[in-house]
């Protein structure tokens, strides 16, 4: 592997973006207009009680330019970065770079590094006012330090979230990315303000800048209880230790993500292999537990969640994870065909790589079980291990997956169909397949609420999250029998899009 | 050299190529003819690794493209029809990101580039920025970009496409520069003109099936024995349509004055019979030939199925 600045993609950004006529006048700028905002909060016209020495003044300069910095860092590494691959793509240069010897990882490096390298070189150039500031207003060295270190790590993962955008899409998102991201952070903020998302204290720790305030001495009360540390595993640990682990962990599955799909074609693309989506099961089952206030949920007053709440909560979650990693594990119609052509006359089409992505997803369901039966054992000290309704639970997380599974093969067929945006256009259908169910079994049975759960049961995955002790075994089987024939009946449709393939293949064979 | 078993891909319903066995010999240069949308540039795209074929599978110089891309790329240079540059990089800045791309020793890309620039014959624009080259630089740029790493193996896809005449000339000289060098070249084109007395052999696609693939010379002498075009001149009057019209081998006669052409079907003798009996007839012969096939003509009569 070459070292960093040998990098050729690298080297090709630094060449286009950093001429020397463009670095001197960016540095220019950017070096004015931190000028330009001291000598506006120094002017003795402006405030005559703060002293051009006055520490307090250098923390709110110091507050406003790390924190210009970081929104410029943040939004350029965004907007770049969420074009760079589709741009390359519709030049096609990219086919020129998927031809030469570089590694995904060699060309990935210099794209995360090369493409927003201004923004990189306008903070470094203003790095000295905001250190100088900062040291003056009394923070330690170290603590501004760990405060671009974090900055850095935040606009990396960025980054790498913008690459795997542009390298999904077919058109610029720069604008979508950048009002997402916006949005997130504003609710996030909100969430923060509010005291914190109890009983999951620690994902406010999506706001790397809790973690930083107690590095510098703000005072927590405006704040809430969540500015204090956070259990994580049970342990109360800084906030900003829960920001490392959040981001890293995110940035290694996008870094995962991009490294085996970015030199493949569009169409051959697909997240994650069919063993890696178990791993992302077991991981954000285990991030979700890490970041579980149990002593919040099992305190003794009445409001506190009993094992069977988690155990639904759990459910409830595990169907958005078996959704999301089927939409990741969905096979692209020519690597589909291509998985039929090799192997169709045996069962191994169904779990090889290219077949459908059925098999990943219980594997998922599988591996989320153990994983709950895990958490059970370790949290036997907070909920007795008897208390947690370990059967109930498989057989909950079974009724899910085969509604997934079953929603999964509809959108793989919508796939294999060549609908024009097949994921969104079968996300839609399904959308306005609940919602119609939704309102036509709340007609016919809306006063006896038994009725209308064993309905939902039939044709929604409800039965499952419902109370053990309510839900009606007998509603909730026939769902699953339903389902499971509607799933055999896609299966076979799916199949009769592949026959073409399989004629041809045979006829050349023989 | 180049290899290509069962090759077979699909978009949706759409067979784009329909099961290719194609072997390319060391020092070949391989034309792909055929009209747009016959798969001559899926083909290509799967040869250098950008495409994964539904079945079927290609190794370069005893590479698998699709197990081994990497090392079967560093065999490969590719150019496609239509494509961009980066504007903002020099020339050699340019060739130098595809040298260091494809791993070159410092110490030999520095020559090469050099090298490379003179063979293309962008000396004088070695320090200028790319946007400020013509069409045809850019794809003689396009080229250099595609050997800097000596290639064994070229596999350009229309390299001529909306290159001006003199663009398509220079472009050419290049091209058999090449080839003299012992490339094997596999090129696409469905302006064939381009492709003549430049390819050693041609593949003819139709509908994302080769219909006849092998050396010109042993396919255009194959043709001949089918038939071939005759061209004659003669002096003064003379009923030589009516004469021609009797013979049964004797086939599209069009005369214009006291010149002609018409398709004659049977061995040499018989042709050489038929001179002597316009002769005997009182013809007085001023020319008498077979008109020599152009690659064009080749594919003309090989796309119309007239030997299939």
């Amino acid at each position: 592997m070459q070292a960093l600045w040998r990098n050729p993609e690298l080297i090709r950004h630094a060449r286009t973006e950093m001429r020397p006529a463009r670095m001197v006048t960016a540095a220019a700028v950017s070096v004015f207009l931190c000028v330009l905002i001291i000598f506006m909060f120094y002017h003795p016209g402006i405030d005559k009680t703060s002293a051009p020495g006055d520490p307090d003044l250098a923390t709110i300069l110091y507050t406003l330019l790390a924190s210009l910095q970081a929104l410029a860092l943040c939004l350029w590494c965004l907007s770049s970065c969420s074009q760079a691959i589709f741009s390359e793509r519709s030049l096609k240069t990219f086919d020129f770079l998927r031809t030469t010897r570089l590694t995904s990882w060699e060309l990935l490096l210099g794209m995360v590094f090369g493409v927003p390298l201004m923004a990189y070189f306008v903070v470094l150039c203003t790095l000295p006012f905001t250190f100088i500031l900062g040291l003056y207003a009394g923070f330690s060295f170290l603590t501004i330090a760990v405060t671009y270190l974090m900055l850095f790590l935040v606009s990396v993962v960025l980054s790498l979230a913008a690459l795997a955008i542009s390298m999904t899409t077919d058109r610029s998102r720069a604008g979508e990315v950048i009002l997402l991201v916006l949005v997130s952070g504003t609710a996030a903020w909100a969430l923060f303000i509010s005291g914190g998302a109890a009983p999951f204290p620690g994902l406010t720790a999506i706001l790397v800048v809790v973690g930083l305030l107690p590095l510098y001495h703000v005072a927590p009360a405006p704040y809430g209880p969540v500015f204090t540390p956070v259990p994580f595993f049970g342990v109360q640990v800084p906030s900003l230790f829960v920001s490392v682990v959040l981001y890293v962990s995110a940035g290694a599955w996008l870094l995962l993500i991009l490294l085996r799909n970015l030199k493949k074609d569009r169409e051959d693309i697909r997240l994650l292999s069919r063993w890696q989506v178990v791993g992302f099961t077991v991981y954000f089952n285990l991030l979700v537990f890490a970041l579980l206030d149990l002593r919040t949920v099992h305190s003794n007053s009445p409001q506190s969640a009993s094992a069977s709440d988690i155990a639904i909560g759990y459910l409830g979650l595990n169907f958005l994870i078996l959704w999301a990693v089927g939409l990741a594990s969905l096979t692209t119609p020519a690597r589909l065909r291509s998985g039929w052509v090799r192997a169709s006359p045996s069962a191994a089409f169904y779990w090889s790589e290219d077949g459908l992505p059925w098999p990943g997803m219980a594997a998922s369901a599988l591996a989320a079980y153990l994983v709950f039966v895990l958490e059970a054992v370790v949290a036997r000290y907070f909920i007795p291990f008897a208390e947690w309704p370990l059967g109930w639970l498989a057989a909950g997380l079974f009724v899910l997956l085969v509604f997934a599974v079953r929603d999964v093969l509809f959108l793989q067929w919508c796939v294999l169909k060549g609908f024009r945006n097949p994921v969104v256009k079968g996300m839609l259908f399904l959308f306005l397949f609940y919602i119609t169910v939704f309102t036509l079994v709340a007609t016919a049975v809306t006063l006896d609420t038994l009725s209308f759960r064993s309905a939902l049961a039939w044709f929604t995955p409800l039965g499952a999250l419902g109370d053990p002790e309510f839900a009606a075994p007998l509603s909730v089987f026939v769902g699953v029998v339903l389902q499971i024939a509607i799933s055999v009946y896609l299966v076979i449709a799916i199949r009769r899009r592949l026959a073409p393939s399989l004629s041809a293949s045979t006829s050349s064979n023989a | 050299m180049i290899e290509f078993q069962g090759l077979r891909r699909e978009y949706g319903d759409l067979v784009a190529v329909r099961d290719l066995h194609v072997s390319i010999p060391e020092g070949e240069v391989y034309g792909l003819i055929g009209p747009n949308g016959a798969g001559k540039t899926t083909i290509i795209r799967m040869a250098c690794g950008l495409l994964t074929p539904t079945a079927g599978h290609i190794t370069v110089s005893g590479v698998d493209v699709h197990q081994h891309p990497e090392l079967a790329q560093s065999h490969i240079g590719y150019l496609s029809d239509f494509f961009s540059v980066y504007d903002d990089l020099k020339v050699w800045e340019y060739l130098d990101y595809f040298g260091r791309a494809y791993k070159m020793p410092d110490s030999q890309l520095r020559p090469r580039i050099d090298e490379v620039i003179q063979q293309v014959g962008l000396e004088v624009k070695r320090d200028v920025l790319i946007r400020g080259l013509s069409r045809g630089m850019k794809q003689r740029l396009g080229i250099a970009r595609a050997i800097i790493h000596k290639p064994r193996v070229l596999l350009l896809d229309e390299p001529a496409s909306g290159l001006d005449p003199k663009a398509r000339a220079d472009l050419r000289n290049l091209l058999l520069a090449l080839r003299a060098e012992g490339a094997t070249v596999l090129i696409s084109s469905h302006i064939l003109p381009d492709l003549e007395g430049f390819c050693t052999s041609i593949g003819v696609m139709e509908k994302g099936v080769i219909v006849r693939s092998g050396r010109v010379a042993e396919i255009s002498s194959q043709e001949s024995q089918h038939f071939c075009v005759v061209r004659l001149s003669w002096v003064g009057e003379a009923p030589v349509e009516q004469i021609l019209s009797a013979i049964e081998t004797v086939s599209d006669i069009a005369i214009h004055g006291s010149q002609g052409l018409f398709r004659f079907a049977g061995p040499d003798d018989d042709l050489a019979a038929l001179l002597q009996q316009l002769i005997a007839r009182g013809v007085r012969i001023l020319s008498f030939g077979e008109v020599k096939q152009t690659i064009e003509d080749l594919y003309l009569k090989l796309s119309r199925n007239e030997v299939m």
